[in-house]
C-alpha cells in the first residue's frame, strides 16, 4: 500500500566488526569502540546519510539493542566511533567484548546538528561529561580542511567533574594547539593536576561565549547543565532560535514506530535528537 | 528519472484511493446485492476459494476473531455486538519475529524473515475497527520509514464490515467521527436486515468481490429504506455524545492542569486498555537467543507501564500515573491531530469495558472539555 522512501527494511542491522576498544576515563566505565563495516555496500549506504549529531542502534546479538550517539565524523571515512557508558545489559556486554567481535548496527537515525544553518556563523559548542560524543563528531567535521572556512569563529566549552573524566584527550590536545579554535576545558572543583579552567560550564560559558550576533550555540550535556546553561545564553542575548540542544529519551526502534521517545507531538528519534530551544518551548514536555 | 516519476504517480494514486474511502459519496461503484441468510454460507465458501477468512467465531467464553475452516464448519455470524479484543493482531501481532540470526564461529549470519502471506479478508469487523485500520495505515506509513512487517500483511488484506445494528452502552464512535453504519476504511460492507444481508462494495479494491456476489439480486428501495431505518435506530442507541471539535486546542492549554491527577486516580498502570485498543501500536523489542543463534522479536507494549520510558540512568520522564495517563490521552486526542490531522481513537469503548477499576475514557474527555470551557 504505502511503501515509500526507504526501501530497505529499517529493522535489519548491518554487520560491523569491533576493530578497537579504547578506555576513555579513569574509572573505566566509558570506552570508545571503533567499528568497521563488514560489507562496503552497507558502509556506503550509511555514509550517504550520515551527519554529525545523529545516532545509531547497536546490537549485541541475542542481548538487545541500544541507541548511541555517533562520536566520529562523516569526514573520518573508514570507520565509526561510539563512546559507550557501561550501564545496562547491552553496554555491559559491549564493554566485555574483545577486538574482532561482530555486532549489528542500524542507522544513522535522527536529524543531526543544523550544519547548513551554521554556515557563515560563529559557533559556541557547549558540552558536559560524556555527553560530548556527538559534539566531537560536530567539531571534527567543522575543522576538516574542506569545511573549516565555511564557518566563523569556533568556541568550545567542555566541562567535567574532574580531569580524569575528559574523553578524547588526543583530540583535545590537538584542538588546543590550533589557532582557529577557542578551546575552554573546565572542571567543577580545583584539582592538583589541573592547570586549566575551574568552574561550572554555565559560568565559563558566560565568560567565553561569542557575541550572539550571527552566532549559534550547540549544547549537549546532563539535564542539570542544560538547565543552568540556557539562561546564561539567554542573558548573553542568544535567542531561542539560536540555541540547539540534543535530547535523549528511552528508545527502541529508532524510526518513529515503537512510540516511547516522544516529547509532546515529536519523536526524539526521527524529529530530533537536535531541537532548537524555540521548538522545545512549544512542545508539551513531561 | 523515469523511476522517480513512477513513484510520484503511485503516491498520487494512493492518496486518491484514500480519498475515495474517506468520502463514500465519491465512489462510483454501485454494487449492492441482497444475500439471503440461508445463502450466506455459500458466499463464504466462494470467497474461501481465493482468500483466507478471518471471522468472529465462538471461542471458550467469548467470541473472537479467528481463521475460518469452512470445509469443516458451516458458517453464520455468531451473535455479537463487538468483540472484547480488537482484530489488530492479524496485521500487528502481539509477538512478531523481526529477523533471526545464526552464530557461525565468531561471526553472525542474519536471516531475514521469509513470510508467505496469502490474500485474506477480515470479515465481519465493525465500523469502528475498520476505521482503526485507517489510523494504523496512516501511522505505520508516516514519515521516512514505512513499517515493512505491518504492510506485508496489510497489502494482502481486504476488509468486509458488518454494520453495527446494536451498539453497546460503552460505544461512542459518533463522538470521534464514526458511526455504527460507517463504511469508512472498508472494501465492502454487510448490512444485516434480519432475513437478508445487503452486500455493498465500497472501495476500488473491493470490486474484486463483484464476481462472488453477481448471482444475487440487486437491492431494491424497500431494502434500502430498511437499512436507513436500522442506521438511525443504531445511532439512537449510542448513549454518549461529546463535541470534540476543539479537543486539540483544549488539550494544548491543559497540559499543566491539575485535572490529570484526578483523571489518573485509580489507574493501576496494568495496560489492559492498550492491549484491547484497536489503535494502540507501541511495541517493545527483545532478543531471544540460545547457543546457536536467536531472534529479535517485537511485542506489544503499553505506555501506562512505568518502565515504558525508564532510562538506563534511572531517569524517567513519565514517572507517575499522572504523566502516563496524560500521555495516552494526548497521544490519541492531540498529537495525532497535530501530526496526521486525524484522531487516534475510534470510540469502540473497549478500554472502558476492560478497565479493572472502571475508569472511563469518556469521563476523562468530559473533564477535559468542561475544564477548557471554564478557562
Amino acid at each position: 500500500m504505502n511503501h515509500k522512501h526507504e526501501l530497505d527494511n529499517p529493522y535489519i542491522p548491518s554487520l560491523v566488526t569491533i576493530e578497537e576498544i579504547n578506555p576513555e576515563n579513569e574509572v573505566n566505565d566509558l570506552k570508545t569502540f571503533k567499528l568497521i563495516f563488514n560489507e562496503t555496500v552497507d558502509k556506503e549506504k550509511f555514509f550517504e546519510k550520515f551527519k554529525p549529531g545523529q545516532f545509531a542502534e547497536i546490537t549485541e546479538f541475542g542481548i538487545g539493542e541500544s541507541p548511541i550517539g555517533i562520536a566520529s565524523s562523516p569526514t573520518e571515512e573508514d570507520y565509526l566511533l561510539f563512546t559507550i557508558k557501561k550501564t545496562g545489559k547491552v553496554t555491559n556486554r559491549l564493554h566485555d567484548s574483545k577486538k574482532g567481535k561482530m555486532v549489528g548496527i542500524r542507522g544513522p537515525f535522527g536529524n543531526g546538528w543544523p550544519l547548513k544553518e551554521a554556515e557563515g556563523k560563529n559557533l559556541v559548542i557547549i558540552g558536559g561529561g560524556f555527553a560530548f560524543t556527538t559534539l566531537r563528531s560536530l567539531i571534527v567535521y567543522l575543522i576538516h580542511r574542506n569545511n573549516r572556512e565555511k564557518f566563523g569563529d569556533i568556541t568550545i566549552v567542555y566541562g567535567c567533574r574532574n580531569p580524569g573524566e575528559f574523553c578524547y584527550k588526543k583530540d583535545l590536545e590537538e584542538w588546543g594547539k590550533r589557532d582557529d579554535i577557542n578551546l575552554n576545558l573546565t572542571i567543577d572543583r580545583e584539582h592538583p593536576d589541573w592547570k586549566k579552567l575551574v568552574g561550572f560550564v554555565p559560568t565559563i560559558t558566560k565568560e567565553v561565549a561569542p557575541s550572539p550576533k550571527n552566532a549559534m550555540a550547540f549544547v549537549c550535556g546532563p539535564p542539570i547543565m542544560i538547565k543552568y546553561t540556557s539562561p546564561v545564553l539567554q542573558e548573553l542575548g542568544f535567542k531561542d532560535e539560536q540555541i540547539f540542544l540534543s535530547l535523549e529519551m528511552r528508545m527502541k526502534c529508532g524510526i518513529g514506530k515503537c512510540g516511547r521517545c516522544n516529547v509532546g507531538s515529536k519523536f526524539v528519534c526521527i524529529d530530533g535528537p537536535v531541537f532548537s530551544q524555540a521548538e522545545l518551548k512549544v512542545l508539551l514536555r513531561d | 528519472m523515469v523511476k522517480k516519476r513512477k513513484k510520484k504517480k503511485e503516491k498520487q494514486e494512493n492518496q486518491n484511493n484514500q480519498k475515495n474511502q474517506d468520502n463514500p459519496k465519491d465512489q462510483q461503484y454501485s454494487i449492492e446485492k441482497i444475500i439471503p441468510k440461508d445463502k450466506f454460507d455459500s458466499l463464504i465458501k466462494g470467497l474461501y476459494k481465493d482468500f483466507k477468512l478471518i471471522v468472529p467465531k465462538e471461542a471458550e467464553n467469548e467470541i473472537e476473531f479467528d481463521y475460518l475452516d469452512p470445509e469443516n464448519e458451516k458458517y453464520q455470524f455468531p451473535e455479537y455486538q463487538n468483540l472484547r479484543v480488537s482484530p489488530k493482531k492479524f496485521l500487528f501481532p502481539q509477538k512478531e519475529v523481526l529477523y533471526s540470526f545464526e552464530k557461525e564461529g565468531t561471526g553472525i549470519k542474519i536471516k531475514e524473515k521469509e513470510e508467505k502471506i496469502d490474500d485474506q479478508i477480515i470479515f465481519g469487523i465493525r465500523s469502528c475497527d475498520a476505521r482503526s485500520y485507517k489510523i494504523l495505515d496512516t501511522f505505520f506509513s508516516s514519515g521516512k520509514y514505512s513499517d515493512p512487517y505491518y504492510f506485508s500483511k496489510r497489502n494482502k488484506t481486504l476488509l468486509i464490515g458488518l454494520a453495527c445494528n446494536d451498539p453497546m452502552s460503552t460505544c461512542f464512535c459518533t463522538s470521534v467521527g464514526g458511526a455504527p453504519f460507517s463504511s469508512e476504511g472498508l472494501d465492502a460492507i454487510l448490512y444485516d436486515l434480519g432475513d437478508n444481508y445487503i452486500f455493498k462494495i465500497i472501495s476500488e479494491k473491493g470490486i474484486i468481490f463483484e464476481k462472488y456476489v453477481k448471482e444475487y439480486p440487486d437491492v431494491n428501495k424497500v431494502d434500502l429504506k430498511k437499512k436507513e431505518e436500522l442506521a438511525t435506530s443504531a445511532r439512537g442507541k449510542i448513549q454518549f455524545e461529546i463535541n470534540l471539535d476543539n479537543i486539540e486546542k483544549d488539550l494544548d492549554s491543559l497540559f499543566e492542569s491539575d485535572i490529570w491527577t484526578k483523571v489518573a486516580r485509580r489507574c493501576l498502570s496494568c495496560g489492559a486498555c492498550s492491549y484491547v485498543c484497536p489503535t494502540c501500536h507501541c511495541f517493545d523489542v527483545q532478543d531471544k537467543s540460545d547457543k546457536s543463534g536467536g531472534k529479535r522479536v517485537r511485542i506489544w507494549d503499553n505506555c501506562q507501564s512505568s518502565i515504558f520510558t525508564l532510562e538506563a540512568s534511572g531517569h524517567n520522564p513519565r514517572n507517575s500515573g499522572k504523566e502516563r495517563t496524560r500521555q495516552r490521552i494526548y497521544h490519541k486526542f492531540n498529537y495525532y491531530l497535530k501530526n496526521y490531522k486525524i484522531l487516534g481513537c475510534v470510540g469502540c469503548g473497549r478500554c472502558i469495558k476492560v478497565c479493572p477499576t472502571n475508569r472511563d475514557l469518556r469521563e476523562s474527555l468530559k473533564i477535559v472539555v468542561e475544564t477548557a470551557e471554564k478557562a
